[in-house]
């Protein structure tokens, strides 16, 4: 009985996970929104440390594009993206990539948050052993099921989740400060 | 080959240079240890009275339960530097290496790569090679049982090669290798290899692939004439045209140039020769845990240039691919049917057939 319950637990281990929820829009897809009060700080100034915060968001592919900004609108537009990770026998191993885009907007008193478009990126390991996007293979995380990998799944959107509400916190951070970063960085970490 | 020796270094040259202009980005190093281990069983509806799959590669025991391969791939990066070593043991190691003795048997591939700049990168080492759709891995192919074009191809190659990222769309590698499967050189030459891909569109990706070079060597697959050519032409492509659906086309030809002063019937590197072949693959998806995948192959080799002699064959194979235990687990139940022009396969009585079907089933754990 003992071995029937480690085969079942080797073969299905998806049976004993939890559902991950992440915020949704009316139309059912993945959104973390919010508004920012930011009353203590100047829209000019507020715009130059969201521009610079949005800047040192962290993408996988070097060739993503970079920070959009448009100052006459107080809008800050990026596309973010981590790895996420299954555990090997030994060391964790790139599962993919999650990709989502950013948008801020910066009025007179407080900014409002919009975090959206999130897709799973599959990755394997390529004829040179190194972890690689498998090209056009997505799958959006607004998906339930994930047959065969679905606690990896759950994981997935719980990485997520983290990540999304740092970058919340960050920007809450952001607003109560009055010190402005001056060495902005790029997207690329390079000055 | 001097020259393109003398353009290679000049060329590693100049993307140092542009290194310096290029900010270090630091991060820590992470070693990643994954690797796989495989097992099958294949029943040939031949009976072949030598036990032995005709016009495989690693797959050859017929109605035999068989360990393919085990694998540990380590990589290594930190900052701009790679360090792979990827070490494998078994039947199909041993085939895959074949030639190295000794400790070097186990080395599928072994080297180091350096990002000169964001869009050059810097290779040296054993590594497996550009050409061809199929690899040795079998977690990373659809189909279980490789294709003729994978078996009569290069399978790594040792030397120094740079990879350059043109654009977000196109990509040139450009390498000086010791020539093909061979730790060493074989002699005073060298080959060189080439590679232009493309991506035009999400999800496609096209590649263009060469190498050639003077191979001689009398324990070389190319004869031991001095002053021949070989030169092998490859188009990979892959269109993952939907999530679920996935379409790829594998083409090669390649040419062999003897340097032998005249033809000897006994002898098929003291003549020119040719050989191509092509294979179509369609994988479909019917979810995450199952998904079925066709090849369809053409492959001819009528000198008799590569491993199975003179043979013209068509094969097409279905395979199932059913994933478990969060994708590590996978099962392959795969039918394949070969057919030649000529007696090229083997019966219950050790007669030549023409036709070979087997069916079985593959299992891959990947770690």
């Amino acid at each position: 009985m003992k071995a029937f319950h480690i085969i079942f637990l080797f073969i299905f281990p998806s049976f004993f996970l939890q559902e991950q929820t992440l915020p949704k829009n009316q139309v059912g897809m993945v959104h973390f929104e919010g508004s920012i009060e930011a009353s203590d700080i100047d829209e000019d100034e507020m715009m130059k440390k969201v521009v610079s915060y949005v800047s040192t968001i962290k993408k996988v592919s070097k060739y993503r594009p970079e920070v959009a900004v448009n100052y006459q609108n107080g809008q800050v537009v990026n596309k973010g993206s981590f790895y996420v990770y299954t555990q090997g026998l030994i060391t964790r191993q790139i599962h993919g990539e999650i990709i989502y885009s950013i948008k801020l907007d910066v009025n007179e008193g407080a900014f409002t948050y919009s975090f959206s478009d999130f897709v799973f990126q599959y990755y394997q390991r390529n004829r040179y052993g190194k972890y690689a996007p498998i090209r056009g293979k997505t799958k959006r995380l607004e998906e339930e099921r994930f047959v065969g990998m679905q606690r990896i799944w759950e994981n997935h959107k719980l990485t997520t989740k983290n990540v999304i509400e740092a970058h919340i916190s960050a920007l809450e951070s952001l607003a109560k400060s009055t010190e402005v970063k001056e060495n902005a960085t790029t997207v690329n970490g390079k000055k | 080959m001097k020259k393109i020796s003398l353009l290679l270094y000049l060329l590693l040259a100049s993307a140092i240079t542009l290194q310096a202009q290029v900010d270090s980005v630091a991060s820590k190093g992470e070693l990643t240890i994954s690797g796989y281990v495989d097992a099958y069983y294949q029943y040939n509806f031949n009976k072949p009275a030598s036990g032995l799959n005709q016009g495989r590669i690693f797959d050859t025991p017929h109605n035999s339960f068989s360990l393919g391969l085990v694998q540990t791939v380590f990589t290594y990066t930190r900052d701009r530097l790679s360090v792979v070593a990827d070490l494998t043991f078994g039947p199909n190691a041993d085939l895959g290496n074949f030639g190295n003795e000794g400790t070097s048997r186990i080395i599928k591939q072994a080297y180091i790569s350096y990002d000169v700049s964001e869009k050059v990168n810097f290779t040296i080492g054993q590594f497996g090679t550009h050409i061809g759709y199929e690899l040795i891995d079998a977690p990373l192919n659809y189909n279980y049982s490789l294709s003729y074009l994978f078996g009569n191809g290069p399978f790594y190659h040792t030397g120094a090669k740079l990879d350059f990222a043109l654009s977000e769309k196109v990509g040139l590698m450009i390498g000086v290798l010791n020539g093909w499967d061979g730790l060493q050189d074989f002699n005073d030459k060298k080959s060189v290899a080439a590679q232009i891909s493309f991506a035009p569109v999400e999800g496609l990706g096209i590649y263009l692939n060469w190498i050639g070079g003077d191979e001689y060597n009398t324990e070389s697959n190319f004869g031991d004439s001095e002053g021949s050519y070989t030169s092998l032409f490859d188009l990979t492509t892959s269109y993952q045209a939907t999530p679920s659906f996935l379409v790829g086309l594998n083409a090669a030809y390649g040419s062999f140039k003897t340097g032998a002063d005249s033809p000897s019937a006994f002898d098929p590197w003291s003549k020119d020769a040719t050989w191509s072949g092509a294979a179509l693959y369609a994988n479909y998806a019917i979810n995450d845990g199952f998904g079925l995948g066709v090849r369809g192959e053409y492959f001819s080799d009528p000198d008799g240039v590569r491993y199975f002699g003179p043979i013209e064959v068509t094969a097409v194979t279905v395979t199932g691919n059913i994933t478990l235990a969060d994708g590590r687990f996978l099962v392959k139940p795969e039918l394949r049917l070969d057919s030649t022009k000529e007696n090229f396969f083997e019966d219950s009585d050790g007669n030549g057939k023409k036709s070979q079907a087997t069916l079985g089933a593959a299992f891959i754990y990947s770690f």
